[in-house]
């Protein structure tokens, strides 16, 4: 049993026999085998355990109470714990804790859906569902309304908003998120916005109450358990249908995002996407088997990454699109018909511009938008054996920026003398907004077996993120083993933001034990540890 | 022979009462595999079955039947309600484990109980098993 700093073997195993006087002694899991299990089954530490964050025990409580005593417990003992809702936030720590021997509260058993409102469009539900349960009670009960998963979608909602991941009906989820209801680190109960008003009426209808609004400071933090969320949802519409469009030179790239952004301001998009096909046509970050032609990696591995009037030319010669930009619109059939005919108008004027229609999805329950675990597939067919983790930097819309991120990307990787990392990633622009005026590159890194390997892909990791920093970009989401790193980017003033959460992190759990040192938030006992 | 048989019949009835209160009942194993394993470990040609038995397009192929298949080449059947030689022993380790890609099932998903019926339904078509225990 890996025991937490700071924490002797005889306060912990008292510990552990309080919880399971709360929890039942079943639900208390201590022995090596179980413990392991929430492990990090992706760490980016494979065939180094001692550099792996591993848990001491878990404690799965079965309802708020308990979640509210099991904290008042690791108070008394100073035990630090690490909440996870489903636990299967693979890429990013998984149920791995933030420090070593601390007991995961495991939430899978609150797993109940509190309220569906149709009328109004709205659900509650606890942390342990996971979308997949969520999306066959939908369908059994035909809500109109769709679920918002991200692949895998065996995650929670809960889970998965508070981390600001994003899904396809909804793109960013945690905008979604209405109202919440926390257990604070020192056990007591809190609901936020008009849920502070007993009896309210309205939680999830206005989520802002009076005073500060401070459902942020329960997302990526470590300032309390959620243990209830509302979500407004996205109404099913009649019709979903997208289109897209290409041009052959990569000075069109500018004028597409100006058009596709406006589009999704007005309303009129719901999602877009802009990418350079034959910039990304060897690219295996998602597991394609590359389909384009061999000179596309000898551009990229070049240091100035190729001419534009260069992969113009290659484009041209292997019929493949310099720039193509996307765009969704969803809803009633006749303002879809008029959304796209407003959208074959602009493009239409776009000289060298050519816009296609995709198929009408018609939402009859054919499955295309339910949640599924097809990702692991991408996962499988690039022969991964230890999963992977993921660098992901958030930049602006427009060519400027993704060049000149894709610039310091490559001569990274190239410092680094990492042909393969830098041949598997190519080049990306993060192709979807899942947010309105945002894009995000997810550059998968493999776990493999070769150990010096995965040393070698940390280094290049750390020193990407470093890069970012330097060029005014940062992550929007880190490995739990990696939130230092991260966090140290958002460094204005001195660290002024870091500091705020520490201020905030001493006041309102004095003992540190919630999540230690999660997303960079460390406990005044452990921050110079 | 005779008294062998005799034997072997009085041992049986003594086992028998235990297998059947370890053994579980592969009609729920059946439903906990669409729950938690269909998504990885449906069949490569099925295209209209994913996880916890939503029905979807496989854009993919699952990750467990690709694995396998690539392991066994088809010597052996990649997916699992196909094989006939898979052990409680071997089921349990995989769930609880994990290995490769495929992250350990935890007791809070798929309880112990759960897991014994998974095995009487992955175990159900082997040859070699003892006769199928009756449902608990």
């Amino acid at each position: 049993m890996r025991l937490p700093k700071g924490v002797s073997s005889g306060d912990f195993s008292k510990a552990l026999g309080e919880f399971a006087s709360v929890v039942g002694k079943d639900w208390v899991f201590s022995s090596d085998e179980d413990v392991a299990m929430y492990d990090d089954a992706y760490t980016p530490f494979f065939g180094e355990p001692e550099l792996q964050l591993v848990p001491g025990a878990a404690v799965a409580p079965a309802k708020v109470e308990e979640v509210q005593a099991v904290v008042r417990i690791a108070n008394k003992y100073k035990v630090p714990l690490y909440p996870v809702s489903t636990g299967r936030n693979l890429g990013y720590g998984g149920s791995s804790p933030s420090l070593s021997g601390s007991v995961i509260v495991d939430l899978k058993r609150m797993n109940r859906i509190l309220e569906v409102n149709v009328k109004e469009g709205y659900m509650v539900v606890e942390p342990g569902i996971n979308f997949m349960e969520l999306y066959r009670h939908f369908q059994t009960n035909e809500v109109p309304y769709l679920l918002s998963p991200p692949q895998p979608g065996w995650g929670s909602p809960i889970g998965n908003g508070l981390e600001h991941g994003t899904g396809p009906a909804a793109g960013d989820n945690f905008s979604m998120v209405k109202g919440l209801e926390v257990v604070l680190p020192n056990g007591e109960l809190l609901r936020t916005g008009m849920g502070a008003v007993p009896n309210s009426k309205l939680w999830q209808n206005y989520a802002y109450g009076y005073g500060p609004y401070i459902d942020g400071m329960f997302s990526q933090s470590n300032f309390g358990i959620v243990t209830k969320a509302g979500f407004w949802l996205v109404p099913k519409p009649e019709v979903d249908q997208a289109f897209s469009v290409t041009s052959m030179k990569t000075e069109d790239m500018q004028p597409l995002i100006d058009a596709l952004l406006q589009m999704r301001l007005q309303g009129v998009l719901y999602t877009w996407g802009i990418g350079s096909p034959i910039r990304e046509s060897m690219s295996t970050n998602d597991g394609r088997r590359p389909y384009g032609v061999p000179q596309v990696q000898t551009l990229n591995r070049r240091r100035d990454g190729g001419t534009p009037a260069e992969w113009d030319k290659l484009g041209q010669d292997n019929n493949i699109a310099a720039v193509r930009g996307t765009g969704s619109v969803r809803g009633p059939a006749g303002v879809v018909k008029a959304q796209l005919e407003y959208a074959r108008t602009v493009f239409s004027a776009m000289p060298g511009v050519t816009y296609t229609e995709g198929k009408p999805n018609l939402h009859r329950g054919d499955g295309t938008e339910a949640p599924s675990l097809q990702a692991f597939g991408l996962l499988a067919v690039q022969g991964s054996n230890h999963g992977h983790f993921y660098f992901s930097p958030m930049l602006r819309p427009n060519a400027k920026d993704i060049f000149e991120l894709n610039d310091m990307i490559r001569n990274v990787m190239l410092d680094a003398g990492d042909v393969d990392m830098l041949d598997n990633y190519g080049w990306s622009s993060g192709r979807t907004t899942a947010y309105p005026k945002a894009l995000m590159i997810l550059m998968e890194f493999l776990v493999t077996d070769d150990i010096a390997l995965n040393r070698r892909r940390r280094d290049l990791w750390k020193k990407l993120v470093q890069a970012c920093g330097q060029h005014g970009f940062a992550e929007y989401r880190a490995p739990v083993a990696f939130a230092d790193e991260v966090m140290n980017q958002y460094s204005f003033n001195n660290h002024s933001l870091r500091r705020f959460h520490e201020s905030i992190k001493d006041a309102i759990d004095p003992n540190g034990i919630l999540a230690p040192g999660a997303r960079g938030i460390w406990p005044k006992h452990l921050r110079n540890a | 022979m005779h008294k062998q048989a005799m034997i072997f019949i009085f041992l049986a009835s003594l086992i028998a009462p235990i297998r059947a209160f370890a053994d579980g009942n592969a009609e729920k194993g059946k439903a906990v595999f669409g729950e938690w394993c269909s998504g990885c470990h449906s069949p490569l040609a099925k295209t209209t079955v994913g996880a916890q038995g939503i029905a979807q397009p496989i854009l993919q192929p699952p990750a467990g039947t690709y694995v396998l298949q690539q392991r066994y080449k088809d010597k052996i059947p990649a997916a699992l309600e196909e094989r006939t030689d898979l052990t409680a022993a071997q089921i349990k380790t995989r769930v609880r484990t994990g290995g490769g890609i495929m992250p350990p099932t935890r007791k809070t998903e798929v309880s112990d109980e759960q897991l014994e019926d998974l095995v009487a339904y992955l175990t159900r078509n082997n040859k070699t098993s003892a006769p199928a225990a009756p449902s608990r």
